[in-house]
C-alpha cells in the first residue's frame, strides 16, 4: 500500500502510538496526583511556618491537574486525527 | 489560607509540642515522598516526550507538546530540597533554644530561693531574675547565638533562614509578650508600690514566674508531695455515653453542672479490658477555705507541687469508677484541672494514653505520653507556665494548639474571659475544623474508645472535709526548682477510696 492511503496508515499508526503513550503518561500522572493529594492531607499543618510549603504543594498539584487536562485534550485531538486519517484511508481504498 | 477554613481561624497555630510548628522528622518524611514523586514525574515526562514525537510523525502540530509536565519533576525536587533545608534549620533552632533554655535554668537555679507567694515572693523572685544578668551563663548564650547567626548566614534559602530566625526570636523575646504587655500595665501600680517597677525593661511578671520556676515540671521532679487532704467524693449520676469525636467534644465534657467536679467515662471492650477518660474542671471558688475542693488553696498547692483536696478527689473518683494502678486512662483538664491531669500523668500510676489540657498553668515533660496543650497566648493563667518547654514536652503526637483569644483588647486590661472554658471550646472547635491531621481523633489517642462495647459516664461531686481539730495550716510553698525536695506536711490521709468499680459500687465513701 502506498500513496495517500499508505501515508495515512503510517500517520494513523503514529497517532495510535502517541495515544498509547499519552494513556500511560496519564496513568502514571494519576498515581502521582493521588500521592500528592495524600501528601497534602498528611501535611495540612495548621501553622504559619508551613504556609509556603503548603502553598507550593497546592500550586504543584494544580499544575499536575492542568497537565492531566492538557493530556486529555491532546488525546482528543489525536482521536480526531485518527478519525480523519481513517476517513482518508477509506476514501483512498 | 486553605480552602474550607474560616478567615477567623488564621490566628490558630498548631505546633508539634515544641517551639517549631512541625516536627522536623515530618518535614524530612514529606521531602522523601516528594523526591519519589519527582522521579515518577521524570517517567511521566519521558512518556510525554515519546507521545510528542509520535504526534509529530502523525502530522499533528500542537503548541503545547509537554503538557506542562516537563518541569513537574524539577518542581517536586525543589520542594523536597526546601523541606530538607527547613528541617535542618529548625533542628538548629531547637538546639539553640535548648542551649539558651539550659543556660537560663542554670542561672535561675543558682539564684536565691523563692519560698512564698505574694509581694515578698514576687520581690524575691525579681531579685532572682535580676541576678541572672551578667552571669557566666549569659556568656554561654552569647557564644551560642554567635554560632547560630553564622549558621543562618550560610543558609541556602534566605526565606527559610528568615523563618528560623523569626521562630527563635519569637520564643526568645516574645513567647509571653502578649500577656506581659497586659499584665505589666495592669499590675503597674502594685509593682511601683513594691519597688519592683524600678526594674524597667524586664518582662516583669513572666520574669517572676520564670524565676519561681513552678510552671514547668521536669523529668527529675518527684510527684506531688504531702498526704491527700480529707475529701469526700459522691456519685451524682451515670449515663451511657459515646466516645469523644474531637477536641471540642473533649472540652465540652469537662464538668460544668452545679456540684459536678469530676466526670469519669468507663469504656469496656469486648475482651473486658477497660479504658477510663477523666474530665477535670478548673477552680470553682477563689477562697482559701470552706468545703469547696476546687478552691484557690488547691490551686496554690498544686502549682507548688503539693497534693490538694481536688487532686485527692480525682484519684478517689477514678478508684470509685474502678480504675486501678496500670489501667489505661485518658486525662482531660481545664486550668486547675489541667494541673491535676498533668500531675496524674507525671506520677505514672496509670497507663496514660493521652493528656489534654486547656489553659493549664503548668506543663510537664512526659516521655511517651501524647500531650495536647491548648492555650491562649493572652491567658494570664497560661502565663504561669512561663511559655512551657522549648522542646517536645510529651511523646509522639504531642501538639500545642495556640491562639490569641481576644486580639485587640485594650492595652493594660487583662481579659480573664480568655481563660474561661467557653473561649477554649471555641479554640478547640477551630482546631477540629482546621484540617490539620494532628487533630484527628486517632492522632489525639482517643480513636480506640470508639470500639468499646459499652461506655458509661459517671459524674461525681467532691467536698473538702476539714474537721476543726485538724485545721490545716496555710499552704507551705515549696521553694524554687533546684531546692531540696521531699518536704511534707502533717495531714490526715483521706478516707480510703472505694475499691468498687463502675457497676460494682455506686456510692464511693
Amino acid at each position: 500500500m502506498g500513496g495517500l492511503a499508505g501515508d495515512a496508515d503510517e500517520r494513523a499508526d503514529a497517532a495510535r502510538e502517541a495515544r498509547r503513550l499519552i494513556a500511560a503518561a496519564r496513568d502514571d500522572l494519576a498515581a502521582v496526583r493521588h500521592r500528592a493529594r495524600g501528601l497534602a492531607d498528611q501535611t495540612a499543618w495548621r501553622c504559619r511556618a508551613a504556609d509556603r510549603f503548603r502553598d507550593a504543594l497546592a500550586a504543584w498539584i494544580a499544575q499536575l491537574d492542568d497537565s492531566d487536562t492538557a493530556l486529555s485534550q491532546w488525546d482528543g485531538e489525536l482521536a480526531d486525527l485518527q478519525w480523519r486519517l481513517h476517513t482518508i484511508a477509506d476514501g483512498a481504498g | 489560607m486553605r480552602e474550607g477554613t474560616d478567615p477567623a481561624d488564621d490566628d490558630l497555630e498548631i505546633r508539634s509540642g515544641g517551639v517549631i510548628a512541625v516536627e522536623t522528622g515530618s518535614l524530612r518524611t514529606a521531602a522523601g515522598i516528594l523526591r519519589s514523586l519527582a522521579a515518577h514525574c521524570v517517567d511521566v515526562r519521558d512518556l510525554v516526550l515519546g507521545a510528542a514525537a509520535a504526534t509529530g510523525r502523525a502530522g499533528l502540530f500542537r503548541a503545547d507538546l509537554d503538557a506542562g509536565v516537563d518541569d513537574a519533576g524539577d518542581a517536586a525536587s525543589r520542594m523536597a530540597q526546601a523541606l530538607n533545608a527547613q528541617a535542618d534549620l529548625y533542628d538548629d533552632v531547637e538546639r539553640q533554644i535548648a542551649r539558651e533554655a539550659a543556660a537560663t535554668t542554670v542561672t535561675a537555679g543558682a539564684s536565691p530561693g523563692v519560698t512564698a507567694t505574694g509581694a515578698t515572693g514576687l520581690a524575691a523572685a525579681t531579685g532572682a531574675a535580676a541576678g541572672a544578668t551578667g552571669s557566666a551563663a549569659a556568656g554561654t548564650v552569647a557564644a551560642a547565638r554567635a554560632v547560630w547567626q553564622a549558621r543562618l548566614a550560610q543558609a541556602a534559602d534566605p526565606e527559610t533562614a528568615a523563618d528560623a530566625a523569626r521562630v527563635l526570636a519569637a520564643w526568645r523575646d516574645g513567647r509571653t509578650a502578649v500577656i506581659d504587655d497586659e499584665l505589666r500595665a495592669a499590675l503597674a501600680p502594685y509593682l511601683l508600690a513594691t519597688g519592683v517597677g524600678a526594674l524597667a525593661g524586664l518582662d516583669v511578671v513572666t520574669g517572676l514566674i520564670g524565676a519561681v520556676g513552678r510552671g514547668t515540671i521536669e523529668r527529675s521532679e518527684p510527684g506531688l508531695i504531702g498526704a491527700d487532704p480529707p475529701v469526700h467524693v459522691r456519685e451524682l449520676r451515670r449515663m451511657p455515653v459515646t466516645a469523644p469525636r474531637g477536641l471540642a467534644d473533649l472540652a465540652r465534657r469537662i464538668p460544668d453542672a452545679p456540684g459536678e467536679r469530676v466526670r469519669v467515662e468507663v469504656y469496656e471492650h469486648a475482651d473486658r479490658t477497660r479504658e477510663y477518660a477523666v474530665y477535670i474542671p478548673g477552680t470553682r471558688d477563689w477562697g482559701l477555705s470552706g468545703p469547696e475542693a476546687w478552691n484557690l488553696a488547691s490551686n496554690v498547692e498544686l502549682y507548688f507541687g503539693e497534693r490538694s483536696a481536688a487532686s485527692a478527689a480525682v484519684e478517689q473518683a477514678l478508684a470509685a469508677a474502678g480504675a486501678v494502678r496500670g489501667d489505661t486512662v485518658h486525662l482531660v483538664g481545664h486550668s486547675q484541672g489541667g494541673m491535676i491531669a498533668t500531675w496524674i500523668a507525671r506520677e505514672g500510676r496509670y497507663d496514660v494514653a493521652s493528656l489534654v489540657t486547656f489553659g493549664s498553668p503548668v506543663q510537664a515533660e512526659l516521655d511517651g505520653v501524647p500531650v495536647v496543650t491548648v492555650r491562649h497566648a493572652d491567658d494570664p493563667v497560661v502565663a504561669l507556665a512561663d511559655g512551657g518547654f522549648p522542646g517536645l514536652a510529651g511523646g509522639a503526637g504531642s501538639v500545642v494548639v495556640e491562639r490569641v483569644a481576644a486580639p485587640g483588647v485594650e492595652w493594660g486590661r487583662v481579659d480573664v474571659s480568655v481563660h474561661e472554658m467557653d473561649a477554649y471550646i471555641e479554640t478547640a472547635t477551630r482546631a477540629d475544623r482546621s484540617g490539620d491531621p494532628r487533630m484527628d481523633a486517632g492522632a489525639l489517642g482517643f480513636a480506640g474508645l470508639g470500639t468499646a462495647a459499652t461506655a458509661t459516664a459517671i459524674s461525681y461531686a467532691a467536698e473538702r472535709r476539714e474537721p476543726a481539730a485538724e485545721r490545716r495550716e496555710p499552704p507551705a510553698v515549696r521553694g524554687t526548682r533546684g531546692e531540696g525536695e521531699g518536704e511534707t506536711r502533717g495531714r490526715r490521709v483521706s478516707g480510703a477510696s472505694s475499691s468498687g468499680g463502675a457497676g460494682r459500687s455506686r456510692t464511693p465513701s
